[in-house]
């Protein structure tokens, strides 16, 4: 009796996978055999949506393209514009570009550590995380006006300025989180369930990270030190005194282990930030939007987002609207390409652990 | 007289259930960070299930399997005094002693799987499949503990067991109880063990086709069987009871410390968790049941 | 590395856009020459996309490579122009495997026939059998009025800027009419006052 070998649908409403995309996964008893990812749900058509739109109007839905951290989508927008139009920022703007790219980055770190607890089932450090995440979204609420897509990085500079007090708030906020983050070692990294686990799977040698082009924490968790911030810098992380964390061993506990140690950075690279901000313009003057005219170029820009490498290919084509806006989000080739070879051999109870190791995020697959 | 009794019996043990998985919830959430929701809760959601029609129907085995589970957590809960010394709520006690009721627990997983198996859900299927190999496993240390305690006092009998000890077996011979103890973790579902109903694997699990009055009954029996293996734990290891509140402490005291325990640990897969209790657990009793022996 | 490439590739200058940016225009038929070399040369090894933008007035996809240095300090552009009807590529995905899935993405929106991929199943869009949508000759809002319709009720939904437009023209018209209104009583108590006397 043939009933051994089963085809599943890991999703798409599945508590199991990050966020809307599915999995079909051949079995035989409970190893897996095939994986096929399938995206989908989530094509809202960003890409063709741009082309009728003025900078500004673009602006406003760029934002939208990633869900768990908007902030690099806003930053590479208006680093491509920046660059095609030949404008150049003022320092403060610059640091208060780094400081809201660093604390969004911090945000979805803490969204990384609710899915991968959950998916061992250690629902008390989720839920720990979410609460300390949302003190950041209160600061985020302060500063741009929203907590989520927050519309605060144009091209040109920043919005808003600071509001007063705000410095005293960050600050006070990275010292809680110094300590707050010791806790998330005792009961999640130093986890022995969470150590029998993840030790040993989801393994990535270090030759197939680099030649299939993988990004961000695959990398560093093979041993690699790759990092925009560092390879590549923008804004003033030039400028900025931080490392970059490694560790060897390619399985889903050394990714584990970089993306708790980059949080430690991150804190740190706030503080350097906060201690010196310098005063100055927030705002270039732009021209008026209907007269804002690109000229006829393309450019690549990137921006090391908690994921991975961000990149936004932009043309302009001398009229006011952009002629073609290309997402080149890191979980596209982390989807596909890693992930339906990393799953076959691995066991279903692996599925959401190795996922959520990943990182993959589907907004930013299907756009 | 002796219908009342048992009648008496099954409703304590309902509403204690509940009342003990709302305090679950509201103690679990405590740990988050967060406020649970009203203590009874799960109560008013098994209530409004019943009042639920079904959405699918696969034959009449898949009616039967609830109501296996449910007729053998009730037969469970009448052969297990609530007292020692005393016949008072005693139920079936005396016509069955501690071997019909490790033969019993086994009914539930049983029930579950003749039911689950119907239902033709491919993730019911993993979910039983699962706790049908965690099973074997799991019982070993549980059942080298008792072995030892039936030999310690002598005797078979569930309120002679809880009569006969002046001091808890519990602090007298400790390798037992934590041998036990680890299968009784497993036995009301808590981390690290309980992989058997895991939602980002296979959604709940068995579980996963119930809808509408099934599912009712499934939250009834799980209420009801929590609070019969919690009386029989104590009644083994803790000394019995001599009063409602007495029995009451000390169940609550031991629910207490399974799910701190529970919400502190991830979940181990099927092979490691088969694995680390064949091992370690069936070690301590093993060496606990040569230790209580030979002295 | 300039000189090489200019002489045995392409036919313009290599741009230096940024420090780590640089970019070249070459024909077709050089192209999997040109990644070789690099590949081979001067370790650009890494793939790390590939976007298509859609020339219509010229007639010509520009179809961009970018290639990274395996210490990822550099990136190469390298653009191609094909055509737009029935385009024909060659595919990369042997020698890079994340290929795959970046032509995948541009066969459904584009169109273009990558030759050698061996998935180029949809990815996004389901069962879409109009023209891919990316390309410029698409026009999404005459798409939507054309296939989708709006829902019930939604008959009274006016216009917001002819709305805005009537309601200003009714209160300009009210004001001159008031106006009109308070001189003729002006006028009408002044003669009043005239006859008076």
């Amino acid at each position: 009796m043939e009933n051994k070998h089963i085809t599943i649908f890991h999703g798409p409403q599945h508590p199991g996978i990050t966020g809307n995309m599915s999995v079909e996964l051949d079995l035989i008893g409970e190893t897996i055999q095939k994986a096929t990812t399938h995206v989908g749900y989530l094509h809202r058509g960003f890409e063709k949506l741009v082309e009728r739109r003025t900078v500004i109007q673009a602006f406003t839905i760029v934002c939208r393209i990633c869900v768990p951290e908007p902030d690099p989508n806003e930053a590479n927008f208006a680093a491509a514009v920046e660059e095609l139009a030949g404008i150049e920022i003022s320092e403060r703007s610059k640091y208060i570009r780094v400081m809201v790219l660093e604390l969004s980055r911090l945000a979805a770190q803490f969204l990384w550590l609710a899915g991968q607890s959950g998916s061992i089932g250690l629902y008390a450090v989720g839920q720990w995380a979410i609460a300390d995440r949302d003190l950041i979204l209160d600061l985020f609420e302060e500063l741009t006006g929203a907590r989520v897509y927050h519309m605060y990085i144009y091209p040109g500079g920043v919005r808003r300025d600071l509001p007063e007090g705000f410095l005293e708030r960050v600050s006070k906020l990275l010292s809680y989180m110094k300590k707050r983050l010791k806790d998330y070692d005792d009961i999640f990294i130093n986890n022995s369930s969470f150590k029998n686990r993840a030790i040993g799977v989801g393994i990535i040698s270090k030759e197939e990270a680099l030649a299939n082009g993988y990004v961000g924490q695959v990398l560093r968790g093979c041993g690699i030190a790759a990092d925009v911030r560092k390879d590549a810098p923008y804004l003033i992380y030039g400028d900025l005194d931080f490392e970059v964390p490694t560790e060897l061993g390619g399985d889903v506990y050394a990714r584990a282990l970089v993306r708790r140690a980059e949080m430690d950075q991150s804190v740190h690279i706030l503080e350097q930030v906060v201690e010196k901000m310098p005063e100055g313009e927030i705002m270039v003057k732009m021209p008026a939007h209907r007269k804002f005219k690109l000229p006829k170029d393309d450019t690549w820009v990137k921006v090391e987002s908690a994921r991975g490498e961000f990149a936004y290919y932009m043309a302009g084509d001398g009229t006011e609207k952009i002629r073609r806006m290309q997402v080149r989000g890191p979980s596209l080739v982390h989807a596909y390409t890693l992930l339906e070879n990393l799953l076959v051999g691995a066991e279903l109870s692996d599925v959401a652990l190795i996922m959520n190791s990943l990182g993959i995020c589907p907004p930013e697959i299907e756009r | 007289m002796i219908l009342l009794e048992l009648l008496l019996m099954l409703l304590v043990a309902y509403g204690v259930g509940f009342l003990y998985y709302g305090l679950y919830r509201n103690i679990t959430a405590r740990f988050q960070r967060r406020f649970g929701p009203p203590l009874w809760q799960s109560f008013f959601d098994s209530i409004k299930f019943f009042l639920k029609e079904e959405s699918t129907s696969h034959g009449w085995m898949f009616y039967l399997g609830p109501i296996i589970m449910m007729s053998g957590a009730i037969t469970t809960l009448f052969f297990i005094p609530f007292f020692k010394e005393t016949t008072n709520f005693s139920g079936l006690s005396s016509y069955g002693n501690l071997f019909v009721v490790l033969y019993l627990l086994v009914l539930g997983p049983l029930g579950n799987a003749l039911g689950v198996g119907t239902g033709g859900n491919p993730f019911g299927a993993m979910g039983v499949t699962r706790g049908l190999s965690r099973l074997f496993a799991l019982e070993l240390p549980f059942y080298i503990a008792v072995i030892a305690i039936m030999s310690l006092s002598g005797s078979a009998d569930i309120s002679e067991i809880a009569a006969h000890q002046s001091t808890m077996y519990a602090l007298a011979y400790p390798l037992l109880f934590i041998g036990a103890l680890f299968s009784f973790i497993g036995m009301m579902g808590q981390s690290p063990f309980d992989v058997v109903g895991a939602p980002v694997e296979v959604y709940s699990g068995p579980a996963s086709e119930f809808s509408g009055k099934f599912l009712a009954l499934l939250m009834s029996q799980s209420a009801i069987y929590t609070f019969a293996k919690l009386v029989l734990m104590v009644n083994l290891f803790l000394g019995g009871a001599q009063g409602f509140l007495e029995l009451l402490l000390k169940t609550f005291v031991l629910f207490l410390f399974v799910i701190s325990f529970g919400s502190l640990y991830g979940r181990f897969k099927t092979p490691q968790s088969i694995d680390f209790l064949l091992k370690v657990p069936t070690t301590i009793a093993v060496i606990g049941l040569i230790l209580a022996t030979w002295s | 590395m300039f000189k090489t490439i200019k002489s045995n590739f392409a036919t313009a200058d290599v741009e230096v856009k940024r420090q780590d940016l640089y970019k070249v225009v070459i024909k077709y038929d050089r192209l999997s020459a040109l990644i070789d070399f690099l590949y081979n040369n001067y370790t650009y090894k890494i793939l790390n996309a590939i976007t298509c933008t859609d020339w219509i007035e010229e007639g010509h996809f520009a179809l961009t490579y970018l290639i990274t240095t395996e210490d990822r300090s550099n990136t190469f552009m390298i653009q191609t122009l094909v055509g737009r009807e029935d385009t024909k590529v060659e595919s990369f995905s042997k020698k890079f495997k994340q290929a795959q899935i970046m032509e995948r993405d541009l066969h459904e929106m584009y169109g273009i026939d990558f030759i050698g991929n061996d998935n180029l199943k949809e990815l996004s869009l389901e069962n879409w059998v109009h023209t891919p949508p990316l390309r410029r000759e698409f026009d999404t809002l005459e798409f939507v009025n054309e296939h989708l319709t709006f829902r019930e009720g939604r008959e009274d939904n006016v216009d917001v800027k002819a709305e805005t437009k009537r309601l200003r023209a009714l209160k300009k018209a009210q004001k001159e009419a008031d106006k009109k209104a308070k001189e003729a009583a002006d006028a009408s108590a002044l003669k009043e006052n005239e006859d008076g006397k």
